[in-house]
């Protein structure tokens, strides 16, 4: 069927003599919601969304539909904003071979993942609440050219977010940990050790928790989980539109050292461990494991086809929607830090950044962030919690202080989107109390 | 050349297919016993979206989309099912499979109409964002980049439940995410700034705004490290009052309440200082969070939540009104057909009290004033909150001395509610966008000048 329907955009574009493009996604996609034993939420939908973009006297315009738009309307739609755009090179897209794209995952049916849910959030006598969120979703990706023929892949991605609440008197402790994957049976199946009893440890731990008292220690452990939220921040310096349109501070810095020598960090869309895996980007370059950071090397940027020529060092191959109905745009797909080898070395008095909160209104463009904060901190052999902190930095600067990186390395993202690391043991944040 | 305007007419056949829809008639067909309550929402939209950096417009698309999404509500919670298809067979099948969780069944589709009968002015767009661009790269030659994410919604929803016919929403929206990017002898500063409007674009004043955000830009080329400390707090009318809308109306959401929210089962309590009146107000003209059927077909209206002080109300979508044996308040909002409502804020609101603003810095001795905020986050079961300062100064001796550098306020709802002890005559708008579960939508914010006696500056200067 998405054949059919690109076929049918192509003619509409080559009837008005113009090249077009055209990916289709067929998705399918399930979530279930479940709180204190039992299932409040459980849903799916299923669309199908047409991006096309057009090449008429230099210019590039795009526009998205859902399945059922009239393919004539679309185009037209589309050669009209374009008309309105000024003209802009791009290269074609990488048309090398792809890699293999992954084995597809067994869908899990709703009425399982409703009863697996269900168990994991039952409660056990405790003073606590458990609510766990987990999704699916199953796309199917056709692309064709008026150029260069169709490819085709299909990728799956799930995640499950358990939430925690501990009551330990008028305290209240709240943690939440997420883990993501390609397949829901894999999620589900190890939740309980990997999600449910990590973040009910957690919130009782803060709900017995204090404020902190000093001396501050001048490294801290950041846990990976806050980890993968400073990698996403950082990502938005290696995008080539931010180098382009000088929003990054890593422009014209290829060959420097931004980081220390323990730090190398990755883009690769078909890491075996990533929760998401595309052998081609959503403007039909083959994806490509792309080192950005080489033992504290700068050595590339993230581009797309329209930014690839603008920006040194940036090949296309990252060229993503987010959100679904945008242009794409220079995106990292798998973004991580790349695990070492060692166990993180012993601390006199280790502080564990556990839980940030307000990341995503961290400054994109300078690097700097301030945020709320919980840590965990051992005291005379107990672990206690820590409330009410506050943690400033930058981002950038931070790479430069990252002194060891852990070996597990865990993920979290969205859609197209995931950011992974490992446990970091930094010097130089401000933390407040 | 090409037309200025992109028209979508719908077809006449479609256009009567849709309208002669007996939504209510395929729920009642569809019912069963368990079935508390059940809805059908049809919704169609075409949105421009654009980047622009460099004075000129790097990309644009446009999306049409238009989808169906069924939902029924039991004793053993809320089932729903959505397709990108229109018509009584997609409802039915939908339906049909609504407790089995069975996929929908993929049918052939034909093509179908543009998705609403309305039209957006592209070229007219473009050209407000050029007005602006212009207009910010006046003010000072160290204004270096000027960017904006920019959209332009159209929406029409139709909404039938069990015991309502059907009833039609149309809204329109323009917002924009506006960086500036100033240097200055390799330092860099950015300004922010995310005007809206859910009325005409007369609403934004293109010269005003990109002023204004260029001003914010440059005056953070100056700005010191912000300090850590407590300290009083004033915070700017209009989008400072993201600070309400994390510390107290996020767990006032009934969603939240019912997993226990720090304002649980505290209706008719105090709750905050005496000073405090919030409102939740979706019918407030021209803002990006007004609608006046919500997205489960119940009619809006104002919702006071505190008033004076006292906890009035929480907000309810139709899951929680029935959980809770509440009334709805209209608040049942959704990202798209694609996704289930939640009981979402629509404009918040906080009352005008009495004190002149520029009285209220000067009868601060120590302190910050935040002139201008970013977003924020909430722990709604503890209250802990953040929001960010993205312009702010010292108040040293009730006068605002030098600017600070981009920073972070930390309080506990709780406790911040009841140390407001001063509020503006000086209500502004503003606007932001509000993520739930990873459900996006755009939110209204309206207030004064607010002052609390004590934050948490998350700096970085001792």
């Amino acid at each position: 069927m998405s054949e059919r329907l690109a076929d049918r955009y192509l003619a509409e574009a080559a009837k008005r003599g113009v090249e077009a493009e055209v990916q289709v996604v067929a998705s399918h996609r399930q979530e279930v919601v479940a709180r204190s034993g039992t299932v409040e939420l459980a849903g799916e939908t299923a669309d199908t969304l047409v991006a096309l973009r057009l090449h008429d006297r230099a210019r590039t315009g795009f526009a998205t539909a859902s399945g059922e738009a009239d393919p004539a309307a679309v185009v037209e739609r589309a050669r009209a904003v374009l008309g309105h755009l000024p003209p802009a090179e791009e290269v074609p897209a990488d048309d090398r071979k792809p890699r293999a794209a992954a084995a597809e995952e067994p869908w899990m049916p709703l009425s399982v993942a409703r009863t697996l849910a269900q168990e994991l959030v039952r409660g056990d006598g405790g003073a606590a609440e458990y609510e766990l969120r987990c999704s699916q979703e199953r796309r199917r990706v056709w692309l064709a050219s008026s150029l260069r023929g169709a490819s085709s892949y299909v990728a799956s991605v799930a995640a499950a977010v358990f939430r925690a609440t501990s009551w330990a008197g008028e305290a209240v402790g709240h943690a939440e940990q997420s883990d993501h994957d390609v397949s829901l049976h894999a999620l589900l199946e190890r939740a309980a050790e990997r999600v449910r009893g990590p973040a009910l440890a957690q919130a009782r731990l803060l709900a017995r928790g204090r404020p902190f008292r000093g001396p501050l220690p001048d490294r801290v452990v950041v846990d990976a989980a806050v980890a993968g939220r400073l990698v996403a921040l950082l990502g938005e310096s290696f995008r080539g539109d931010a180098v382009a349109e000088q929003r990054s501070r890593l422009a014209g810095r290829l060959g420097e050292a931004v980081a220390t020598p323990c730090v190398t960090l990755v883009d690769d869309p078909l890491a075996p461990e990533a929760p998401f895996r595309a052998p081609l980007d959503d403007e039909g370059s083959a994806t490509r494991r792309r080192v950005l950071v080489r033992a504290g090397v700068l050595q590339a940027f993230l581009a797309d086809r329209r930014f690839a020529e603008r920006v040194p060092g940036a090949p296309p191959g990252s060229g993503w929607r987010h959100p679904p109905r945008a242009a794409p745009r220079p995106r990292p797909c798998n973004l991580f830090v790349a695990p070492g080898r060692e166990p993180l070395p012993g601390m006199d008095a280790p502080l564990r950044l556990v839980q940030t909160y307000g990341m995503h209104m961290a400054n994109n463009v300078t690097g700097d962030f301030s945020v709320g904060a919980a840590a965990v901190v051992g005291w005379n052999g107990d672990e206690v919690g820590v409330t009410g902190l506050t943690v400033a930095g930058n981002v950038l600067d931070l790479l430069r202080d990252v002194e060891a990186v852990g070996p597990e390395l865990r993920w979290i993202g969205s859609g197209t989107t995931h950011y992974g690391a490992s446990d970091l043991f930094v010097r130089g944040l401000s933390l407040g109390w | 050349m090409e037309s200025a305007r992109v028209r979508h007419r719908r077809p006449d056949l479609t256009a009567s297919a849709l309208e002669s829809l007996d939504l209510q008639g395929l729920l009642h067909a569809a019912a069963k016993p368990s079935w508390r309550h059940a809805d059908v929402l049809v919704e169609e939209s075409l949105e421009l979206t654009c980047h622009f950096a460099d004075s000129a417009v790097g990309d644009a698309t446009t999306a049409a989309d238009r989808g169906i999404c069924v939902r029924c509500i039991t004793d053993e919670g809320l089932a729903y099912r959505s397709a990108d298809r229109v018509g009584p067979e997609t409802i039915r099948d939908l339906l049909g499979g609504l407790e089995h969780g069975e996929a929908p069944t993929p049918r052939a589709t034909s093509p179908a109409a543009s998705p609403v009968d309305e039209e957006l002015d592209v070229s007219g767009f473009f050209a407000l964002l050029t007005r602006i661009d212009k207009a910010a790269r006046d003010v000072d030659p160290r204004i270096r980049q000027v960017t904006i994410d920019a959209e332009h919604r159209l929406r029409r929803a139709t909404i039938a439940t069990l015991d309502r016919g059907p009833v039609e929403e149309r809204r329109r929206l323009v917002y924009l995410t506006i960086r500036i990017v100033a240097t200055e002898r390799g330092r860099v500063a950015t300004g922010f700034s995310t005007p809206a409007t859910s009325g005409h674009d007369d609403d934004l004043d293109e010269e005003a705004i990109g002023r204004e955000v260029a001003r914010r830009a440059l005056v953070g080329l100056q700005a010191r490290p912000a300090p850590i400390a407590h300290l009083p707090v004033v915070v700017g009318p209009g989008r400072g009052m993201v600070l309400v809308h994390e510390a107290c109306c996020h767990p006032l959401e009934a969603d939240e309440v019912l997993r226990g929210s720090i304002y649980a089962a505290r209706v008719g309590e105090p709750i905050a200082s005496p000073l405090l009146s919030i409102v939740d107000d979706p019918l407030l003209p021209g803002a990006a969070g007004t609608y006046a059927v919500d997205d489960e077909g119940t009619p809006a209206a104002p919702t006071t939540l505190v008033e004076g002080g006292v906890l009035r109300s929480f907000l309810t979508d139709t899951v929680t009104a029935l959980r809770l044996d509440a009334r709805r308040t209209g608040n049942g909002r959704r990202q798209s057909y694609r996704h289930s409502a939640l009981p979402r804020m629509s404009n918040t609101c906080v009352l005008a009290g009495d004190s002149n603003p520029a009285d209220v810095v000067a009868d601060t001795k120590r302190g910050i004033y935040a002139e201008h905020v970013g977003g924020g986050e909430v722990v709604e079961s503890t209250g802990d909150f953040v929001f960010r300062v993205t312009n702010g100064y010292l108040i040293e001796n009730g006068v605002l001395t030098d600017p600070i550098e981009e920073t972070t306020l930390r309080g506990n709802g709780a406790r911040v509610l009841l140390e407001v002890d001063a509020v503006g005559n000086d209500v502004r708008p503003g606007a932001a966008k509000c993520a739930k579960h990873g459900h996006v939508l755009p939110v209204g914010l309206s207030g004064p000048t607010v002052r609390i006696r004590s934050l948490l500056v998350g700096g970085t200067a001792a």
